[in-house]
């Protein structure tokens, strides 16, 4: 069992895995960074964006490449309805007004998808998703190294954004101190639809790059939401740079308990892991310090 | 105004009128998941029974015009929230006979409650073999099963391992009582004469199974036995073929669900067998009739859990016209002397109230999925 060509694979395997962990929660830690709210709607975010990918390839006919030319902007468009309707008038409100309000979204989102799509399930076909390499005796697959591709790129572009353009500025100023912003004239509002407008993107990206790896169903963001729930405890609330590190330390961890014990013990090790960041770094591996 | 009254009146009247004609429909209800991970599999148990009971209406109703009424709740496949629409559907809907859900463990927790308020209850889908164990003679006198249970389906998974002269098997299953029954009974028959490679009992909502695949990779297993649902075996294929893996896949696949069509049909999985005792494409005129009005009515093919309500519906039915009455007792006592012609054999329960109608092997040749044997019980 100490194979390296399976050591080599189970590394491999926990990158990528990870990879799409991480880029599946950083639109829920940048929220969380810049506006101190938590977003209960990202699961089903995560599931629309998946859908209409579906819907994009299926109905229309688009290439894959298209279709997520076409998701993204819905999504932005998606971002700041749920902007408008159910973080910016809580903003002021207690924290739980704002986990219920999107609460609600997540219910709303769930309901119409499955009376409009059916409760069956639905898959994306698309031409990474097919094809495998095998290179010195280890496998790499289309979709997976896409997604380790597209997370880095995310997380480089993301950082780009804040660092130098004047709304990124903006959001990171608005994350350290909001009362001295307003103070200086930054518009809050402004600043929170595009926050919630980029963590929808990039939840959208995260969707309809993972969408054809797995088979999609109305409740597939349930399941997502809790493992991103615990990437972003681990990697720090609001730390995108976190999610990531968290997303792929609990891949690895994954792939070598399932590799060399079992499904079940991997299942359990990664909230057991969450539990322990908790104790010893409440914070998270990257909270408060590296804040987005 | 004095118009206006008039029709309030009128309107009034009518629906107390109505109101005795409602009351006199026979209730039929059941748990099941119409929300969760096996949700679809919900919407296929309602579409089945919905089917049934409507052939039933339209031609006549039964005990001289009364209509079937179908209600479902949503159980989530939970026991905690299975038990909780079973005491509902009895307390507040009044339902006559009851349906078991679909998940064992779910039906096993509705049991005691059927028990308790003295109502049939016919379960058709779950298959932990607890649940016959527990009934009729010495147990529950309220509970009857058409499902095969996974004693039974286990041992002959077990046999067809045996007989291929397979040398090794790895196990991945669902960790439910559905999943660890299933693995255990056919574990029985392996017992001593294969060796078992690995065991994985996953999360029923699990989609990744990346890791296990790359163990089973580099375990070379003769067989891959499964126990899961059609959506986890969708996944799982789908990364199975991605690792261009040849082990063929036995033991109780649902190879037939609608969902792996194109993966059985890839011809990646040529080899791959499953008992079951469904196959929407199984060769008869009933079936032919039954597939045909299912597509008409709801625009997919049968999954096995329409069709195990259907048929359910259809024994509740004749157990009520053969009881005369929709009286808790007297359904009971007809259903212990049932004999139901079903699609796929007669129907009749042991004093265990366990039905043994025929179950089939498939396998998948050239890319279809074939019955190469019926095989009863």
């Amino acid at each position: 069992m100490f194979d390296p060509l399976f050591i080599a694979q189970l590394l491999l395997n926990g990158l990528v895995v990870g990879a799409a962990y991480g880029l599946a929660a950083i639109g829920l830690t940048l929220i969380f960074g810049v506006l101190e709210e938590v977003n209960f709607a990202h699961g089903e975010l995560y599931m629309l964006a998946s859908y209409s990918l579906f819907a994009a390839v299926s109905f229309l006919g688009l290439p894959y490449g298209m279709a997520v030319l076409l998701v993204l902007p819905i999504m932005a468009l998606v971002g700041f309805g749920l902007s408008q309707a159910a973080i910016l008038p809580n903003m002021e409100r207690p924290f739980e007004v704002t986990v219920l309000s999107t609460l609600a979204v997540a219910m709303i989102l769930q309901s119409i998808v499955r009376l409009t799509a059916g409760s069956t399930p639905v898959n994306v076909d698309t031409v990474f998703e097919t094809m495998t390499f095998e290179i010195a005796g280890i496998l790499f697959f289309g979709q997976r190294v896409l997604i380790l591709i597209v997370a880095l790129l995310s997380i480089i572009a993301f950082a780009v954004f804040l660092r130098y353009s004047r709304i990124g500025l903006e959001m990171r100023a608005v994350a350290q101190n909001r009362l001295a912003c307003q103070m200086v004239g930054i518009d809050l509002k402004r600043i929170a639809n595009w926050s919630v407008v980029c963590g929808v993107v990039l939840t959208g990206i995260a969707g309809v790059t993972m969408a054809p790896l797995f088979d999609l169903s109305p409740d597939m963001g349930v399941a997502i939401v809790f493992k991103s729930f615990a990437v972003v405890i681990i990697g720090g609330m609001g730390s995108a740079f976190g999610a990531v590190v968290a997303g792929i330390l609990l891949g690895v961890v994954e792939a070598f308990t399932t590799g060399y014990g079992s499904v079940a013990v991997s299942e359990g090790l990664f909230f057991i892991i969450m539990i322990l960041v908790l104790l010893i770094r409440p914070h998270g591996l990257f909270g408060r310090t590296v804040r987005i | 105004m004095r118009i206006l009254r008039l029709i309030s009146v009128f309107s009034c009247a009518m629906v107390l009128s109505a109101l005795p004609v409602l009351a006199a429909d026979i209730k039929i209800g059941f748990p099941g998941p119409i929300t969760g991970n096996l949700g679809f599999l919900g919407e296929h148990m309602k579409w089945g029974a919905q089917l049934a009971a409507d052939e039933i209406n339209t031609s006549g109703g039964l005990l001289g015009g009364k209509k079937i009424k179908i209600i479902m709740g949503d159980s989530k496949c939970a026991p905690a929230e299975s038990v909780s629409v079973v005491e509902r559907l009895i307390s507040q809907e009044k339902v006559d006979v009851l349906l078991g859900d679909i998940c064992s463990g779910a039906t096993l927790a509705d049991m005691p409650i059927a028990k308790r308020e003295g109502r049939p209850m016919l379960v058709t889908i779950s298959s932990h073999p607890a649940i016959s164990e527990k009934s009729g003679v010495g147990g529950n006198p309220w509970v009857f099963r058409t499902s095969p249970t996974d004693a039974i389906i286990g041992a002959l998974g077990g046999k067809g391992v045996l007989d291929q002269g397979f040398k090794s098997v790895a196990f991945i299953a669902e960790d439910t009582d559905y999943g660890r029954a299933g693995v255990e009974s056919m574990r029985q028959v392996l017992k001593g004469k294969v060796n078992i490679t690995s065991t994985d009992f996953t999360a029923a909502d699990q989609t990744d199974f990346l890791s296990v695949l790359t163990r089973l990779r580099s375990q070379k297993p003769e067989a891959i036995a499964i126990y899961l649902l059609d959506r986890q075996l969708f996944n799982f294929m789908k990364q199975y073929q991605q690792f261009k893996l040849k082990m063929p896949l036995v033991g109780r696949p649902p190879l037939g669900s609608g969902l792996v069509t194109d993966l059985v049909n890839s011809g990646d999985f040529n080899g791959s067998w499953t008992v079951f005792q469904y196959l929407d494409s199984y060769d008869s005129k009933e079936n032919t009739a039954f597939v045909a009005s299912y597509k008409k009515a709801y625009g997919q093919r049968p999954h096995f859990a329409g069709f195990a309500m259907y048929e359910g519906i259809q024994i509740i039915a004749e157990a009520i016209k053969s009881a005369g009455s929709t009286d808790p007792e007297k359904v009971r006592e007809a259903l212990k002397n049932i004999k139901y012609d079903s699609i796929l054999g007669k129907i009749a329960f042991d004093d265990h109230h366990q039905a043994h109608n025929s179950i089939l092997k498939m396998t998948i040749i050239d890319g279809k999925l074939k019955v190469t044997g019926v095989v009863g019980q």
